[in-house]
């Protein structure tokens, strides 16, 4: 990596860095104002700059990576190519020695060193592109760390601004509609006495229930002793209803 | 999921625990919901939305709330408290201390929903335990 280009990732994080320390600073500071003081800031629009850079770089990155893999995998093809040419001519010399015929076997053996350098040619100019697309790979991998790490730094800016923003609006809600904010205090007694009325709430529910249930089972316990007598009541009638009959048979 | 979506999905939601919400849009220059949970007694929730992220707050005291003698002591006790709290975390906006929440804005709808629920009970738990060192 080159000097430049070193000092350039330090100074994005650097500049990632002062944001919080920009945010601190205004706090201490007591700005009522945070978010605009922060966000209004040369910084924030240096970082949008420095986001976008980045986000360009990492394209030509991306394009130039792409470029490289396509040139790796010709050269990986020419080189299995001239392999074999490479194969081929070397089994011709043999044959061609192995018949005697010296001339022809010198002209293949000239091929073959021809084939030969081209071979080292490639392999050298292969070795070039894998450690060049290694480079771009890694430059890559650090383009998008700074990328990330800008818009890290750029979601802390907007969402200081954001909650601040957010909080006045609420508060003005809050006072616009003549409804102050409660002490905290306040509320939790508030809350205490209406979970007290519901615990007593549900016992007076409970006492309700018993209650209800007594008058049930009284009512069922009426209900029975009724049933008992008006069934008394019915054989009575049922009885007097025979005599009845049987006397006036006999009659 | 915009705003405007999760409210209407939440006020027709109903948890497990049988909670239903109130949704309430504060206008202003940023957008807002204010979140109610009917069936708990507890403070309003008001939902804000980043690029990304949604933050849910909950507000607790404001500064002049503090016994001023037991102020340090507060706030070591919330620096020493947050990590226990689940889901919520103690900041500080302007003179008021908040509880709050924050999701990614991919976030589903159930997660939302049990932020606006957890967030709640914590804030009660967090105002009673606190309740010492404030006026």
């Amino acid at each position: 990596m080159s000097e430049d280009k070193k000092d350039d990732q330090t100074a994005e994080k650097n500049l990632g860095m002062n944001v919080l320390k920009k945010i601190i600073n205004t706090i201490r500071t007591e700005s009522r104002a945070l978010a605009d003081a922060v966000t209004d800031s040369a910084g924030s629009r240096n970082i949008e700059y420095a986001c976008e850079e980045a986000q360009s770089k990492l394209a030509d990155a991306k394009k130039a990576l792409t470029e490289m893999m396509t040139k790796e995998k010709q050269s990986a093809n020419q080189l299995d190519i001239i392999s074999d040419k490479l194969s081929q001519k070397e089994a011709l010399v043999l044959e061609a020695m192995s018949k005697g015929d010296e001339p022809s076997a010198m002209a293949h053996a000239i091929e073959v060193v021809d084939l030969e350098l081209d071979r080292d040619f490639l392999i050298e100019s292969l070795d070039n592109v894998k450690n060049n697309v290694a480079y771009l790979q890694n430059q890559l991998e650090q383009s998008e760390r700074v990328l990330k790490d800008l818009e890290r730094q750029l979601t802390m800016l907007r969402t200081t601004e954001k909650v601040q923003q957010a909080t006045e609006t609420i508060m003005g809600h809050i006072d616009g509609a003549d409804n102050k904010m409660v002490s905290a205090k306040t509320s939790l007694e508030r809350i205490r006495e209406k979970q007290k009325n519901t615990a007593s709430g549900q016992g007076d529910q409970e006492q309700l229930a018993n209650h209800y249930k007594q008058v049930r089972a009284a009512s069922t316990a009426v209900k029975s002793v009724a049933s008992e007598a008006s069934k008394q009541h019915a054989k009575a009638v049922m009885d007097r209803l025979l005599d009845k009959n049987n006397s006036n048979d006999d009659g | 999921m915009n705003l405007a979506d999760f409210a209407i999905r939440l006020s027709q939601h109903r948890t497990s625990e049988g909670y239903t919400f109130e949704c309430q849009n504060i206008d202003g220059e940023v957008d807002v919901l204010q979140v109610e949970m009917a069936g708990f007694d507890g403070f309003p929730v008001y939902v804000t939305r980043t690029e990304t992220q949604v933050i849910c707050i909950i507000y607790l005291w404001s500064e002049a709330e503090i016994i001023k003698d037991s102020r340090v002591e507060m706030l070591e006790m919330m620096l020493d408290t947050s990590i226990s709290i689940p889901l919520s975390s103690y900041a500080r906006v302007g003179d008021r201390y908040v509880l709050f929440g924050a999701l990614s804005v991919n976030s589903d709808f159930d997660k939302l929903a049990e932020e606006v629920v957890i967030l709640n009970e914590n804030a009660l738990d967090v105002v009673a335990a606190m309740e010492d060192f404030l006026l």
